[in-house]
């Protein structure tokens, strides 16, 4: 894409070119701070890397040799031993600070929208771009969405709430101050229960604020300017840079959480749980490739039995993690931190606190800066939004429009369906799947029903669609979820039906599912009707195919007759294939043993 | 070492090389200079002390303002002299000629914008006293000089039937076809160019565009359509408010051909309703004064007396009413920006209460302070401008919810004045004691005050003593609150994305820095820095936070104040009009004591002349309570009336 074109485009003729000539003193004040420290490149930052980092790179290296392909937390990763034997002697403290993108259709503060933009900064507008004399006008979705957020978390809402001026400068910054909130968040005090322990994960705070603008910087002047994320410190050299305002003022919601994981895998963990509370309270898409989910985690570690005081600074010091990707990367990034860390007060060291960037091709965590002491933003109220007093019948109103969210359909789904935890794990994963899951059980759940009956049908869906349908699923890359196939739960309800009602076989069902979920069917029976598929339940047809075989097969009958009675499963067998696997089975064997049993060889 | 000095060392490291250094864009020297001041033991503001614990605390906010009037007289010219020969003096140079500011904005607009725009710049034979004037922008107040030079008067205006006329009565004549709208904008346009070499009220003409909008309400009516409340009025714009068809500077070098992509709503409200935008006015740079003195393109003067200061910071506004060379302009009032030029210039202008006219469009100096208002010559003609440009926006969140203000407003007064003796029998007029006895107050002042009192108190109303002591932390209280929210609000002007940028940058932090050191006017860098050092941390709390008290202090006491009487008289400033570069720094602060309360309350205050007839008449400011904008009005329409009728009845 021609990036220096596309940049300078004015859409409404305000936007001067977004062209600078610069690189970053910022990094290079950094250089002069750190001089050891890799801000070049990765051979600079293997000859100045400590020897302790280079030991527990080492350590992880043989730690993690072979990565599961799938981020999958909660299960043991090949080689975890590493990280508990490290476990065992420290005690790692690792808390989450997330950036979530709320689904509006427009921005927070101006009309301009808030989905993929065709081109650099085409979603933009003089509030966005911070040109003189434009003011925030707060869009009420923004409130109405971090309230509900808030109640997902089970936050106290602050019925009273304000906007702050967070002030620093920085060139995707449009007004060199972003609008966020300081000292009274709109959520404070909840927790996540994270699914697989049922830990609770302690929320300090969820606040609203306004996204900055892309960078782009460039190499050199005539090469397209690499897309590097805003942390990059590889902006050092740079000739010049590009801005792209489309995400200027796009909403966010800040999630910031307790000291309370324990590892990798924990906060990996808290980050799929929060992204399933998120999407099926529709309060944001939580995709982490588009970034609007971006999870940075604070890690430190301390020794065992050292502290009894869970104090702030008994834990140790902290080091924050950014540039993490996927639950995959947080796993893995965590883990190496743990273990470098660990290396560190190994060999008598200290751990200092600073910025680190996990480098996903390296499988490694990079310094990009030292912090000195806190920041200062220098707060102040935000004088341009008046500050928001919302009604507790609002929130309530607000509270009671929440769907049900996955932690209590996973204690539904296990106690008043019966499924096993992993199953309901499993199914209220996607919000996708688990409303298939429910539409099915509620076609199925006809009036009057025993309620034992009711767990059978609810476990058998459970079954359908964890196994049969997931796993063609996945064979279809084109097909993401269960909603994106033809299959529809009236339709899975009919199939388990049929089955029940013994009009088809378990195996006729199998069979017909990959046809079903490729095209839509109105009626399943008419399908296998006119398939002939359904199943042969007349004793007369069935009889005949057993007497065929008894006539195939005199010397079995005899040898059964004189008292081997597994012969039974062979006559079974034989039958069952040549009525094509449509007989009825129960029917079937019970036919068979009734015919073998019988004396009738007058009849032959 | 006094408390701004205690860390001087931690605070210079995180200055210069942290991320978020809060005066990115500054040379060292200026910031040492801030940060190394020793205050003097004698405060500025103890002389009301008061046992409140937060104005005890204001203390170190006045030692913060003496601070700043050290570096004022010690530091200033040191740190500019370093600034001009290598920032100023290569743009600067054409003003060693005798054709100063006016050449020079020639040169540059004609570069920048297109011919076919016919832009007409003002001033082709500069007066001699241009030079002293130029001077004093470059913050060398030679004032000696300035008071030797003499410049002619402003030609005087003879009987004219349409320079003359009120705005209802421009309107009613337009409509009703008695006179063109392009016939009124001809004779505004000729006044202007008259007036405009002797007190340049105005950055930038556009003669074209105003009569294209003339030309259109010309055709509007002659296709019968009906015209607007403001249909022809020829109106000038303060430079802070955006407009599209003209750029809009804030009077700074930095936004020096920054073209808005939409009007500010006031601005639209008033070309809807078919008023007729002649210029944009000067103004102190983005309303940070009280003199018009630190505009980067030139200083104002005032039409009723060239030797001085025609106040700030919409001196251009109040200027071009006065010189009759606009019927009305819209200006803008942080800590009485509006009030206090207007009582120099002897006209009248209102600040409403604080969100009742949109700020949007209005570029920010202090979110929290600004307001829109209208200044001319009448109150009966702001009240006309008001009622145009009052009312929510949902682009500025901060409007009140209702208008307030209609054009009913104001024809009761005339019936009360013709059936009632005494039409103010219900009314407690509250006297400002503090304000009446300050000693710079000049005794004709004063006794004109006194004539003003005396003369609502003959149409009934009851008037009360009313002490407002807190006053002076007010004002110190104002320049900490003002200058912290200045310093979020003017860190967009950073160079990336609108504004003159500066070449030869390696970095887009020495890019912002070296566009904000040339971009700035001195009296900008330094608010900045006050406000950036009142809010971080360590001094947030002796500072903002302190002065965000003394602002409830302020309310409280106006509160206590409009439980005994309806409004409150006071004069608009201690001394009227003074001389070119008499004042600066903190005695120019000073200069706000008594407009900053009503700002800091969010009050509607009026001004107008209390003697109007005389050469350099006193300023009469009357407060309201928040909201009540159409009171102020009635009250001084009334005295108005009465004033003008006793004063003509003097001169025949
Ligand atoms: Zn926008």
């Amino acid at each position: 894409m021609d990036w220096i074109s596309a940049a300078r485009h004015r859409r409404t003729g305000f936007v001067q070119p977004c062209r600078a000539l610069w690189s970053f003193v910022g990094y290079r004040a950094l250089l002069k701070v750190c001089p050891n420290e890799n801000v070049l490149g990765p051979a600079a930052a293997a000859a100045a890397r400590p020897h302790s980092e280079r030991a527990a790179a080492s350590l992880l290296a043989s730690a993690t040799g072979q990565r599961p392909k799938s981020g999958a937390a909660g299960r043991r990763r090949k080689g975890a031993e590493a990280i508990d034997r490290v476990l065992e002697r420290y005690a790692a403290t690792v808390g989450v600070e997330v950036h979530v993108q709320l689904a509006t259709r427009t921005k927070a503060y101006c009309g301009c929208s808030c989905e993929q933009a065709p081109g650099p900064n085409t979603h933009i507008c003089p509030v966005c771009t911070g040109q003189p004399g434009t003011l925030p006008a707060l869009n009420q979705n923004v409130v109405e969405l971090a309230v509900k957020a808030g109640l997902a978390l089970h936050c106290r809402i602050a019925l009273r709430t304000k906007f702050d001026r967070k002030n620093y400068f920085y060139a995707d910054t449009p007004k060199n101050y972003q609008i966020s909130q300081y000292d009274m968040p709109i959520a404070e005090n909840g927790y996540l229960e994270l699914p697989s322990s049922g830990k609770r994960v302690h929320i300090r705070r969820a606040h609203m604020e306004e996204d900055s603008a892309k960078m782009f910087h460039s190499q050199t002047a005539e090469e397209e300017p690499d897309e590097i994320p805003g942390q990059d410190p590889g902006a050092h050299e740079a000739k010049y840079s590009l801005i792209d305002h489309n995400r200027a003022g796009v909403p966010l919601l800040e999630i910031v959480t307790g000291p309370d994981m324990e590892s990798g895998a924990e906060a990996a963990a808290f980050g799929e749980e929060l992204q399933r509370v998120l999407r099926y309270a529709a309060i944001s898409d939580c995709n982490m490739q588009d970034g609007s989910l971006r999870v940075d985690v604070n890690v430190s570690i301390r020794p065992r039995g050292l502290s009894g005081v869970r104090s702030d600074d008994a834990l140790g010091t902290k080091v924050e993690l950014k540039n993490l990707n996927s639950f995959n990367a947080i796993e893995r990034a965590v883990d190496y931190e743990i273990l470098r860390q660990a290396a560190m007060l190994d060999g008598n060291g200290t751990v200092r606190q600073e910025t680190r960037l996990w480098d996903e091709r390296e499988q490694a965590t990079k310094v990009l800066r030292i912090k000195e002491g806190a920041s200062d933003y220098r707060y102040f109220p935000e004088p341009d939004i008046p500050p928001i007093l919302l009604e507790q019948a609002q929130v309530d109103a607000w509270k009671a429009s929440l769907p049900e969210l996955p932690a209590e359909k996973r204690l539904r789904y296990t106690s008043a369906l019966g499924l096993t935890p992993y199953d309901a794990g499993v199914l209220t994963a996607e919000p996708a799947t688990a409303f298939f899951f429910e539409d099915t059980v509620g076609h199925l759940a006809v009036e009057g029903l025993d309620p034992r009956m009711l767990i059978d049908r609810a476990k058998a869906a459970a079954n359908w669609i964890t196994g049969d349908i997931a796993a063609l699923i996945k064979q279809k890359p084109q097909a993401r979820s269960i909603q994106e196939t033809a299959l529809t739960p009236s339709v899975l309800a009919e199939l388990i039906l049929l089955i029940e009602d013994g009009t088809i076989s378990g195996k006729i069902a199998k069979e017909i599912l990959p046809e079903l979920m490729e095209e839509p069917c109105s009626s399943v029976r008419d399908l296998v009707e006119k398939q002939g598929k359904t199943q042969i339940r007349s004793e007369s047809v069935i009889a005949d195919l057993i007497r065929q075989v008894m006539r195939e097969h005199p010397e079995n009958v005899q040898a059964y007759r004189q008292g081997k009675t597994k012969l039974a499963g062979f006559f079974v067998g034989q039958v069952m294939k040549r009525g094509d696997g449509r007989l009825d089975p129960a029917l079937t064997q019970r036919l068979v043993t009734e015919l073998l049993s019988r004396d009738d060889s007058g009849e032959s | 070492m006094s408390c701004l000095t205690s860390r001087p060392t931690t605070v210079n490291s995180r200055l210069f090389f942290s991320r978020t250094s809060p005066v990115q864009g500054y040379v060292a020297s200026e910031v040492h200079s801030v940060l190394l001041q020793r205050p003097q033991a004698q405060c500025w503001s103890c002389r009301y002390p008061r046992v409140t614990e937060a104005l005890t605390g204001m203390r170190k906010v006045s030692a913060l303002c003496i601070g700043v009037r050290q570096w004022q007289r010690r530091r200033v010219h040191r740190v500019e002299k370093q600034l001009a020969p290598s920032d100023f003096a290569p743009k600067f140079s054409s003003w060693t000629d005798s054709c100063g500011t006016a050449q020079y904005r020639q040169r540059t607009r004609t570069r920048q914008l297109p011919v076919s725009r016919n832009r007409w710049w003002i001033g082709p034979k500069p007066a001699a006293a241009h030079f002293a004037s130029r001077i004093v922008c470059l913050g060398e107040s030679s004032s000696s000089k300035l008071r030797a030079t003499r410049a002619a008067s402003v030609p005087a205006l003879g009987p004219d039937p349409i320079l003359q006329a009120s705005a209802s009565e421009i309107v009613e004549k337009v409509q009703t076809g008695t006179w063109t709208a392009m016939q009124v904008v001809e004779r505004y346009l000729q006044r202007l160019q008259e007036t405009e070499p002797h007190i340049h009220a105005y950055i930038n003409v556009d003669e074209q565009f105003a009569r294209e909008q003339a030309a259109l309400i010309d055709q509007k009516r002659e296709r019968g359509e009906a015209l607007g409340l403001v249909a022809g009025v020829p109106i000038s714009i303060k430079d802070n408010l955006l407009t599209r068809a003209l750029p809009t500077t804030a009077g700074s070098l930095l936004l020096e051909n920054y073209q808005p992509a939409e009007d500010a709503t006031c601005v639209r409200r008033l070309r809807e309703q078919g008023a007729i935008i002649l210029g944009k006015t000067a103004l102190d740079e983005f309303g940070m004064g009280s003199s018009s003195e630190n505009c980067a393109f030139g200083v104002v003067r005032n039409p009723r007396d060239l030797t001085r200061v025609p106040g700030g910071s919409s001196g251009g506004s109040a200027a071009s009413v006065a010189a009759s060379s606009a019927l009305l302009s819209l200006g803008s009032d942080t800590g009485g920006s509006i009030r206090q030029p207007a009582a120099f210039c002897g006209v009248v202008g209102l600040k409403p209460s604080y969100g009742r006219v949109s700020r949007y469009g209005l570029i920010a100096y202090a979110s929290s302070l600004d307001t829109v208002g209208p200044i001319g010559r009448s109150v009966e003609d702001i009240t006309r401008c008001l009622a145009v440009i009052a009312g929510p926006d949902p682009h500025d969140l901060t409007t009140l919810a209702d208008t307030g203000i209609s054009l009913d407003a104001l024809p009761d007064i005339e019936e009360a004045l013709v059936e009632e003796r005494k039409p103010l029998a219900n009314i407690r007029l509250g006297v400002w004691t503090e304000a009446l006895e300050m000693p710079q107050l000049a005794s004709e002042a004063r006794l004109a005050l006194q004539e003003a009192i005396a003369t609502f108190s003959s149409l009934g109303a009851s008037v009360v003593p009313v002490s407002m002591p807190s006053f002076q932390a007010a004002c110190a209280a104002y320049y900490i609150l003002a200058s912290s929210e200045a310093s979020a609000n003017l860190a967009r002007y950073d160079g990336v994305r609108y504004g003159v940028r500066q070449d030869g940058a390696r970095t887009a932090a020495e890019m912002t820095r070296r566009v904000r050191t040339r971009g700035f006017g001195p009296e900008v860098k330094r608010r900045i820095m006050l406000g950036t050092f009142a809010l971080s941390a360590g001094y947030v709390d002796a500072y903002y936070r302190r002065a965000m008290q003394v602002r409830r202090l302020v309310t409280d006491d106006f509160w206590r104040a409009f439980q005994h009487c309806d409004f409150l008289l006071s004069p608009v400033s201690p001394t009227g009009a003074f001389a070119l570069g008499a004042k600066a720094g903190i005695d120019l602060y000073a200069e706000d004591v008594l407009t900053v309360p009503a700002s800091l309350a969010g009050l509607p205050a009026l001004t107008l002349p209390a003697n109007p007839s005389a050469r350099l008449p006193t300023g009469m400011q009357l407060i309201g309570r928040f909201g009540d904008d159409v009171g102020v009005l009635r009250l001084g329409r009334l005295y108005e009336r009465v004033a003008g009728a006793a004063s003509l009845a003097n001169a025949t």
